[in-house]
This record gives structure tokens, C-alpha cells and sequence, in this order.
């Protein structure tokens, strides 16, 4: 165990670097600079040279690549332009909010999944499955962009059951955690259902029933379990997509979490900011996968992690 | 029988799978019309009708740049059927090779592409799209190769894992000892093998993608102004939900009818090429 | 399978779901009425620096700084210079600008402002600090050679050359000059703050203002707020700023709801709320690169002039919130210029591109006399107005096709002079010298605001003489004289001014909108 960890680790290595090398030179390639973002466009040139010149945007690009290598093996990440605060204390808070509403979301969507799944594979081929079906497809196709603000407008304005933004009470979770986790549970639950009824014409669970097992336990003990491992490669990456911050549903609902933040800080070239966000992101994309490596482990002893 | 047989009696008996074929046709035909009729390209523009209600005059109503809605859905349809087809064929002819070789060498070539794999896997969703169109502006062929940058590694990853199991099959060294070369072996004997879960997924795909240009389209990076998107159209809807509920509709539902055929002929096609799930699947 | 099965499990999982729900519901109110003495203003974005040493471009970050720390001299509700700290701005010399620094401004920490606090503000902003960035905003003062302090409540500006329109610079709010070395995020809760209102706290949420307990005497003439508490929420979307509108949880927002929206609330929401506009210090042009061989023409330029229909676009895509602009600065403005406006004559046009010699093809077919790329940033409306003027041109023959860029994108290609058209507006006028920025041959790509490549000796010359003018009532003229030339010329066709609008609850009284949509007048607003 400890040796595969370890080779995990290892192996984190060439990918981080990637991610940092070709995030640096995408930046530098984008057309635009920090100088006309923070000082504007209007500014005079002689002002902007002498900005970009401060922070070493002057020199040729290899020795700028170098630098920030160096930097980044001393563990800083920079600043920002805009307000010269250390990258981390940007993205501290915007990290949480970000983990507050994909736990959230994720939560949602397993237990939502399970549900469905469950009845599908119960009723395969009966109406329930067909209406489940339907209902996936539906809120796969629909973008959050279009589910958001209707839910919004509904459970929000008109009705008023939630909060429009904010996120100090537990009830202003449920408009973003659904718009994020629908998708997803539609996903999921097509997965659930599918290893469901693949599980459930196996010997072992013919065995069990007829052992006298009571039905809900052959579920739940035996298929259940079973049923998830196809599902988990896809739980685990969708963590850490959710993880790495939803766009679209931070910005519909004004949650200040990384991904309008990364989005923002490639629009107005906060360099520095964009590298941190990334390799933030990148690292807990990773170890996510890493944990359901490890799970897959416990849980199918016959799986072997390579 | 062989899959494709199969399928067309599975779709024949499978009226999801048959209504969804029947769908997608009537799409695909939507989309050519105006390629035969150039001037149908140029949606006109009455600011004084816009957002106006369905009526006889304008069948799905208007928009507020003043445009109907049913001509530039039609136009959408070219852009976004188009975007998808190419996103996937270049996914494809760029996922098939670097996944076959990685599976089909192993050491330091699937080293290589594993690393590549796990770098692009890893990276921020949306951050390459963006870059990309920041840089290269939001023509159709730069919408294309954003999504495609990410959208090849799925089918690499699908082609390595297939290859990797089958390479030590009997059927493949017998091939080896009768003198087949590598690329012989990988294309003529391997391939055929991957092509059925390819289709499966390439399928689901053609859906995902119209959903991630969507996505692209709220952060303005979508195709651009020059062409219509559904997304870009739902997109602009999003304002007038409120006033103007059919703007969100009409898109929603062309978007809803291509995505849901999509997935029940990938259904229907996983059940062609895997009989066994056939017995036990409830069919939706 | 058999049902019950499902039945069974079903039970557990929706007690669950049951449980789960009723917690939330539990845990309060959706919706929360703003409090009485707190005013909840919309902001599109989170101010980027709260930091005077730090400000640069971002409007909101400006906003805020005027409200928490008091600028030397600002601008009134029509744009005109108004002095804050400073009691008295004068001419020493060619070369000097002499300020008299108001006496009983006091900062939050009891301290009164002195002409040491003055010099080192500027000072910071001219040679900047060690552990800190140059100043985004070091490029105004380039010109000046040196600050002297003359006196306890004085101090001189010397500049290297005549410029009239330096004391537009005197913005930047100061700082006492002990928290000059303090870092960026050490100027909270430490009563550096001599405007109105401190900063109670500060999110990527939101950004809660309060009364400056301090500030009572106000002897500029602005007035002591009579709210306890300002909250800027942040919400980025448009959309959902509007529902929060709706809903209630926002009191006031100011030009950052769609002009669809303001209709709608004008026309079906009356009741609620109260839609005040005012004439901004915002025009919107369209203009040419004179790079490209088919904008050489003048005809061309004015036939586009003449096809342009800004009466429809006025009315249905900006709703009203717009009046018809014929040249640079808006009226109200000191110094702005009548000229004669060019009229929507679409047949004129054609006329003007026969003679051009560009012919139309094929009449109503599908060809074109003339086809171009309009470029224009990422943004709705600009988008919108765009397409609409793409519609307009189309019914001369002429083919403008749209390219929308990213913000970043967009700027960089037009400050390098890449952009063969393009309609973006100008804003915040402080001075008519904007004109020399923005036409002047020397002010070409990459150096300064000229784009196009325009270039005309005469009214060069103008602008220079105009420049090293001091008095106002001898520069207006020259700049009267210099906007006929342009008119002549068109160079840039101008469309609109927008109007500032601001959108308020029914119980908001005493907002007052400025020109360049600054927020001072909050501290007037009651409950």
C-alpha cells in the first residue's frame, strides 16, 4: 500500500509541472498583458513598460519561466496585481465556499442517485424506470445556465422558500447544490440502475434470495455494494469537477468560489493568480482520483491498483 | 448476427431508439436547408417586432436583436450539429492513434501519453477552452478545438484500456507469428475490436458536446457572432425568461429533442454490441 | 425483481430526504427585508483594491476610495471639478499649481490632515514604496517635477510643462501619511478613513460600509450620512441582480441593470420602485482604422454616418436610455460643442457610396458594395447594439460582419491599432484635453488613445495651443474650433449619449445621480 502511494506521488510530479509549464506560457501567449489591466488601457505607455518591468514581465520570457519556477519551489505563489495580496489568501476562502457547495452538491446527487437508481432498477421496464429515464435525459440536456435561474425565479422570487444568494443559511444551499448536482445524479443514477440489473442476475444474489435473504438486505448488502463500483470512477472524478468550482452556478448565484475566480483572473491576467488556482485545483483533482483508486481497493479486493 | 444488424432490429422493435433516429433525421435535414439556401443565412432584422410572441408571421417569435426565432434555430442547428460532428471526429482521430499506441507499446510511450493524459485530465475545466478562444477569438473551428484539446483523452484512455487487454488475446500473436506488423496488427486486428464501445461513447458524446458549446456560449466564448448556437440562443433567452418564455423554449426543446435522441441511440447501440446486457435490460 | 423490494428500501431514504428538508425549513426566513438603517446597493463586481496606493482603472475600487477617503478635489454631479480637500486650487507661475489644503478635515484616528499627509500621498504615488507595486495611477504624474510643501496648509505642484488639465489628477484619496507604510491589508479598522464612511468589512460577497463617527463637520460642504450602513452586495450576474431587485434584497443599483429591465420595471413595477436617469459623461462611437484603404474616404465614413438609424437602436435596444450625440462631449458639460447632427438618410448614403465608387452589385440581392470586420468586446448590449447596426447597414449594402472578443483581448488588439472598426464608448470626461488624447497625431498606436491612425495638422495644432492654455474660457473655442474640423473629417461617428440610471426602492429618498456615476450623493440617502 504504502509503495503505491508513494509511485502516486511520484508520479504527481511530471503532472504538476505540466499543468504550471503550460499554464505559464498559455498566459503569456494570450494577448493582453497586466499592465492594461490594472493600470487601463488609456494608460501612458511609458507608465506600462515601467509597471511590467517591476514585476520582471520585461525579460525574455525563459528567464521569466525560470524565475517562477524558483519561486514556486520556495512555496510562493506571487501576489496579486490588483490589491498585492499573496495568491494563497485569495484563494483560501474562495477554496471553502467552493468545498461547502460541491460537498454539498455531491451529497445531493449520491443520495439522489441511489434513490432513483434503486426504484429504476426495481421496476426496470415499468413506468417508474421509463418516467426515471426521461427525467435523466431531461436534466442532462438542460445547461445550469437555463435550470438556475428558472429555479431561481420559482423558489426565489416568487415563492420565496430560499435565499436568492448567500450562503449563511442551510436553505441557501438547495438552489445551487440542485442546479450543480442535477446533472450529475442523472448521471449517476443511469449507472446505479445499470449495475443494478447487470448485479442483480448474478448467481451470488440468486444464491442469497434463496437462502431466504429478506429482499431490501440482498439489496442493500450485497447488489448495492456491487452495483456502485462502475459508478465510482465517475463519483470521484465528478468530485473533483465539482471540486475545481462550477462556473456557471457561482456565477448565477453570486458563490464567490474558485471558479468565477479563475475565470476573472484569466480575464484581467492576474498571472500569478491563475498559476495558484490552477495547481490548486490540479492537486485536488489528483488526490481525489487517488482516494478512489484507494476505495476501489477496499472495496473489490479483486481490484489491484496499478 | 452481426451488430449492425442487430441494431437496426433492435431500433426497428425499440420505439425511443427509433423515435430518437427519426429526430435526429429530421435535424440533420433542418440543418441543410440552409446550406442549399444561401439566403436563409441572413436572418433578417425588425427591431420593432422583437420579442414578439409566436404568431403566423413569425412561427416561433422574435428575439431582441429583432430576429425570428425560427430562422436562426435553423441556422443554430447547422452550427451546433456541426460543432459537435467535427469535435468528435477530431477527439477521435486524435484520441484513437495516441491511445492505441499507448496501449499497444506500453513503457515509456504509454509513460508518455499516460502523463499527458492525467495533465489534461487534472487541468481546471473551462481553462483551456478559454485560453483557447481568448487567443484564437471564437470562430466555429476554434470552439472545435477547444472542446476537442480535452475531448480526445476520453477515447484515448477508452482505446488504451481495450488494447491493452486484447494485445495478449490468442487471436492477436497468432497474427504475430504468421509475420503481421505492428501497424498491421494495431489497425487491422486490434481496432476492430474497440470500434463497438468507440461508437457507444462517441454517441453520448455528439450529445455532451452540444451542452459543453452551451456552457461556452454563457461565458462568451462560444461560436461567434457571425454563426447561431442553440446555446448562444438559450443563452441570449436567459434575460427574458420572465418576458419572453418562448426565446428559452424553442431552443431548449431542439436542444432537449438532439441530446435525448442521442442518448437512446447510444443505448440502443451499446444493446446492439453487447447482447448480454439485452436479457436482463428494462428498456426505456 | 419484485416490487416490495424497492418498497422497503424506499422508506428509510425518503425519511431521509423528509428529515433533511425539514431541518433546512428550520433554519429560517428565505428571504430577510433589508435593515432600516442600512441602505444594500448592487455592485457587478467586487471592488478590486480598497487600497488608494493600489487603485488603478476598476470603477468600483474609485467609488468606494471617494467614499472613504477624501481626494484633494473631485467632481460635481455634472462633471465639473469640485474641490474637496483642497479649499483653493491656483496657478503659481506658469509651471506651479498651488493648492490650499481646507482647514478641519480630521482623519477617523482624530488626526487632522495636514500638507506633510499631501506631499507624502503624492509622493507614494510618484516614487512608490519599497514592498509595494508602482502605483497604477504614477502615469498622471509624470509630468510633474516636484511637490513642495510652501506652508502648514499649502502645498505646490511644480510640473515640467503648462498642462490646464492637471488638476484633474488631484483625485487619489489621501492617506495619513503613517499608514503610507502599512501593508495593503492593514488599512482596515485603523481610522485612516477621513470621508464619510469607514470600512467595516470586506468580502468577495459583499463589502459593508459604515458611518464614519468622525466626520461630522464636513466642511467641504458634503454632508454627514444618515445611514448607519452601506452594504455593496456583489452580484455578477445581471440576471440575478435584477431578481434580487425584484425580490427586495437590493435598495438601490446604479447602470448595472439591462435596459430591458428598467423598462420592464418602469412599466410594471411602479409601484415598488423609482427610476431616476441623468445625462452621463458617456459617449458611444463607432470609428475606422484609416489603415484600412475603404475608411480613407471621408464619403465612406459619413455614408456610414447616414445609414446608421440611432433613433431605432435609441428606442429598442437601449429602451430610452440614450439621447442622439453628434459630437464628443455630452451637453451639460462646460465644454461641450454644438454641432449639427448628421441625420438617418439611408438613401443619402447609397448616394455618397456611388460616388465613392462603391456600387451596390446587385441591388436588394445578396451582395454587398462594401464588407468589413466590427469588432467589439464580450458584453450583451454591446453585442446587441452591434448587431442592430449590422441590420441597419445591410439596408445600404453594405456587409458588417461581427467579431466579439475578450475583454483582454479586444483592448490589447485596439491599443496596438489592429482594429479596422470598432464601437465602444468613451467615459468619464474630466477635461477637454481627452480630445488631444484621442485624435492627435502623436497619440497614434501604441503610444495613446487615437486607434485609427487618424491624423489632421490643423487640428493638431488646436489641441496643442489648447493644451498650454490655462484659462478655461480661451480653451473652449479652441476646442469648439477643433470638434468642427472633426465633424468635418468624421473620423468617429458618433451615436449616443447613455444615460446614468439608477433604480431605487420606493422608501430610498435623497439620491442624487453624478455624471460619471460616482456614489457621493449616498450619504444623502434616508430610509
Amino acid at each position: 500500500m504504502l509503495g503505491v502511494i508513494l509511485r502516486r506521488l511520484l508520479q504527481l510530479i511530471p503532472v504538476l509541472l505540466g499543468i504550471v509549464t503550460i499554464v505559464f506560457f498559455l498566459q503569456r501567449l494570450i494577448p493582453g498583458n497586466p499592465a492594461d489591466a490594472v493600470l487601463g488601457v488609456d494608460a501612458a505607455l511609458s507608465a506600462k513598460e515601467e509597471w511590467l518591468a517591476k514585476y520582471g514581465f520585461d525579460k525574455p520570457i525563459a528567464d521569466q519561466y525560470v524565475a517562477f519556477l524558483g519561486q514556486l519551489l520556495r512555496g510562493d505563489f506571487g501576489r496579486t496585481f490588483a490589491n498585492y495580496t499573496p495568491v494563497f489568501e485569495v484563494i483560501r476562502p474562495r477554496l471553502i465556499e467552493t468545498a461547502k457547495l460541491a460537498f454539498t452538491a455531491f451529497s445531493f446527487s449520491v443520495l439522489f442517485a441511489t434513490f432513483i437508481g434503486l426504484v429504476s432498477a426495481a421496476r426496470a421496464g415499468k413506468l417508474a424506470d421509463k418516467a426515471a429515464a426521461v427525467v435523466s435525459v431531461l436534466a442532462i440536456s438542460a445547461p445550469s445556465f437555463i435550470i438556475g435561474p428558472v429555479l431561481m425565479w420559482v423558489f426565489s422570487v416568487k415563492l420565496d422558500w430560499f435565499p436568492l444568494m448567500g450562503n449563511d443559511t442551510a436553505l441557501s444551499y438547495v438552489l445551487p447544490a440542485f442546479t450543480l448536482g442535477a446533472a450529475m445524479a442523472a448521471l449517476t443514477s443511469r449507472m446505479v440502475r445499470g449495475g443494478l440489473v447487470d448485479v442483480l442476475s448474478e448467481d451470488y444474489i440468486r444464491t442469497a434470495r434463496s437462502k431466504g435473504l429478506a429482499p431490501w438486505k440482498v439489496l442493500t448488502k450485497h447488489a448495492l455494494r456491487n452495483a456502485f463500483l462502475p459508478a465510482l470512477t465517475i463519483l470521484g472524478m465528478q468530485l473533483g469537477v465539482l471540486l475545481s468550482g462550477a462556473v456557471i452556478t457561482e456565477q448565477i448565484f453570486s458563490w464567490p468560489g474558485l471558479g468565477t475566480l479563475t475565470v476573472e483572473a484569466v480575464q484581467t491576467r492576474e498571472y500569478n493568480l491563475v498559476s495558484g488556482c490552477v495547481l490548486v485545483m490540479a492537486t485536488i483533482y489528483v488526490v481525489c482520483n487517488f482516494v478512489v483508486d484507494l476505495l476501489y481497493r477496499v472495496l473489490d479486493p479483486r481490484v489491484r491498483v496499478g | 448476427m452481426n451488430p449492425a444488424r442487430r441494431f437496426f432490429k433492435l431500433l426497428w422493435k425499440d420505439k425511443w431508439a427509433l423515435t430518437g433516429a427519426t429526430v435526429l433525421t429530421f435535424w440533420l435535414v433542418v440543418a441543410l436547408v440552409p446550406q442549399f439556401f444561401p439566403e436563409l443565412q441572413d436572418v433578417p432584422m425588425e427591431l420593432s417586432a422583437r420579442l414578439s410572441a409566436p404568431s403566423k408571421e413569425f412561427l416561433l417569435g422574435v428575439n431582441d436583436n429583432g430576429n425570428s426565432v425560427a430562422l436562426l434555430l435553423m441556422n443554430g442547428a447547422r452550427t451546433s450539429l456541426m460543432v459537435s460532428l467535427f469535435t468528435v471526429g477530431m477527439s477521435l482521430l486524435v484520441g484513437i492513434p495516441l491511445g492505441a499506441a499507448a496501449g499497444f507499446f506500453g513503457g515509456w510511450v504509454d509513460g508518455i501519453v499516460s502523463r499527458l493524459i492525467d495533465i489534461l485530465l487534472s487541468f481546471p475545466p473551462l481553462i483551456l477552452p478559454i485560453a483557447i478562444t481568448a487567443f484564437f477569438g471564437g470562430g466555429l473551428l476554434n470552439v472545435v478545438v477547444a472542446l476537442s484539446v480535452t475531448g480526445w483523452v476520453s477515447y484515448a484512455r477508452l482505446v488504451r484500456g481495450q488494447f491493452l487487454s486484447i494485445r495478449e488475446r490468442e487471436f492477436v500473436t497468432a497474427a504475430r507469428s504468421l509475420g503481421a506488423g505492428d501497424l498491421r496488427l494495431m489497425f487491422s486486428h486490434i481496432l476492430p475490436n474497440t470500434l463497438s464501445p468507440l461508437a457507444v461513447q462517441a454517441t453520448f458524446a455528439l450529445a455532451g458536446v452540444i451542452i459543453s458549446e452551451a456552457g461556452l456560449s454563457f461565458l462568451g466564448l462560444g461560436v461567434n457572432q457571425s454563426h447561431t448556437s442553440w446555446g448562444g440562443l438559450l443563452n441570449d433567452a436567459r434575460s427574458f425568461l420572465t418576458e419572453a418564455p418562448f426565446l428559452a423554449f424553442f431552443p431548449a426543446l431542439a436542444l432537449f429533442s438532439v441530446v435525448s435522441s442521442l442518448n437512446f441511440l447510444g443505448e440502443a447501440l451499446r444493446l446492439a454490441f453487447d447482447p448480454r446486457s439485452l436479457s436482463q435490460a428494462g428498456r426505456v | 425483481m419484485r416490487t416490495p423490494t424497492a418498497k422497503t428500501l424506499m422508506r428509510p431514504l425518503t425519511m431521509l430526504a423528509w428529515a433533511a428538508l425539514a431541518h433546512a425549513a428550520s433554519a429560517g426566513s428565505a428571504s430577510a427585508a433589508t435593515p432600516s438603517d442600512t441602505l444594500v446597493v448592487g455592485f457587478d463586481a467586487k471592488p478590486k483594491s480598497g487600497d488608494p496606493r493600489l487603485i488603478g482603472t476598476d470603477a468600483n475600487s474609485q467609488y468606494l476610495e471617494e467614499l472613504r477617503f477624501l481626494p484633494l478635489v473631485s467632481f460635481d454631479d455634472s462633471g465639473a471639478v469640485r474641490f474637496v480637500a483642497a479649499e483653493k486650487v491656483t496657478a503659481e507661475g506658469k509651471l506651479g499649481v498651488k493648492v490650499k489644503i481646507r482647514k478641519g478635515i480630521t482623519f477617523a484616528n482624530g488626526r487632522a490632515l495636514t500638507a506633510d499627509d499631501v506631499v507624502a500621498n503624492y509622493q507614494l504615488q510618484m516614487a512608490g514604496r519599497p514592498g509595494l507595486p508602482p502605483s497604477p495611477r504614477k502615469g498622471a504624474f509624470e509630468a510633474v517635477k516636484e511637490i513642495k510643501k510652501t506652508g502648514a496648509d499649502e502645498v505646490v505642484f511644480v510640473l515640467k510643462e503648462p498642462d490646464a488639465a492637471f488638476v484633474v489628477n488631484l483625485v487619489i484619496g489621501l492617506l495619513p501619511k503613517e499608514a503610507l507604510d502599512a501593508g495593503p491589508e492593514d488599512l482596515v479598522g485603523k481610522g485612516y478613513e477621513s470621508g464619510p464612511f469607514v470600512l467595516e468589512k470586506a468580502s468577495d460577497a459583499e463589502w459593508v460600509l459604515a458611518k464614519n463617527p468622525k466626520y461630522a463637520a464636513a466642511p467641504h460642504g458634503g454632508e454627514v450620512p444618515k445611514l448607519q450602513r452601506v452594504v455593496f452586495k456583489v452580484i455578477p450576474d445581471n440576471n440575478t441582480r435584477y431578481a434580487a431587485l425584484v425580490k427586495g434584497d437590493l435598495d438601490l443599483v446604479q447602470n448595472t441593470i439591462d435596459a430591458d429591465k428598467v423598462m420592464e420595471i418602469r412599466k410594471k413595477q411602479s409601484s415598488r420602485f423609482d427610476v431616476t436617469t441623468r445625462t452621463s459623461a458617456s459617449t458611444t462611437f463607432m470609428a475606422f482604422n484609416f489603415k484600412e484603404k475603404a475608411f480613407q474616404n471621408p464619403n465612406v465614413r459619413k455614408a456610414l454616418a447616414k445609414g446608421i438609424n440611432r433613433d431605432e437602436i435609441l428606442q429598442y435596444v437601449l429602451q430610452g436610455l440614450g439621447s442622439k450625440a453628434s459630437s464628443m462631449f455630452p451637453p451639460g458639460l462646460p465644454y461641450h460643442a454644438a454641432i449639427p447632427d448628421v441625420g438617418y438618410d439611408p438613401a443619402g448614403a447609397m448616394a455618397l457610396l456611388d460616388q465613392a465608387g462603391l456600387k451596390d452589385p446587385d441591388g436588394k440581392g445578396p451582395q454587398s458594395r462594401l464588407k468589413f470586420t466590427l469588432k467589439v468586446p464580450t458584453n450583451k448590449e454591446r453585442i446587441a447594439i452591434a448587431k442592430a447596426v449590422a441590420g441597419q447597414l445591410k439596408r445600404v449594402g453594405i456587409d458588417m460582419q461581427i467579431e466579439s472578443l475578450e475583454f483582454g483581448t479586444f483592448s490589447k488588439q485596439l491599443s496596438d491599432g489592429l482594429v479596422s472598426a470598432w464601437i465602444a464608448p468613451w467615459t468619464g470626461y474630466k477635461d477637454p484635453d481627452h480630445l488631444r488624447f484621442v485624435f492627435h497625431t502623436d497619440q497614434a498606436p501604441p503610444v495613446g488613445g487615437n486607434r485609427g491612425f487618424y491624423s489632421n495638422k490643423t487640428v493638431d495644432k488646436l489641441l496643442d495651443d489648447a493644451r498650454a492654455e490655462l484659462d478655461m474660457a480661451k480653451r473652449v473655442p479652441l476646442y469648439a474650433e477643433a470638434q468642427r474640423l472633426l465633424s468635418d473629417d468624421s473620423p468617429y461617428v458618433y451615436l449616443w449619449y447613455k444615460l446614468n440610471h439608477v433604480v431605487t426602492a420606493k422608501n430610498i429618498k435623497g439620491y442624487k445621480l453624478y455624471a460619471d456615476g460616482r456614489y457621493v450623493s449616498l450619504t444623502e440617502v434616508s430610509k
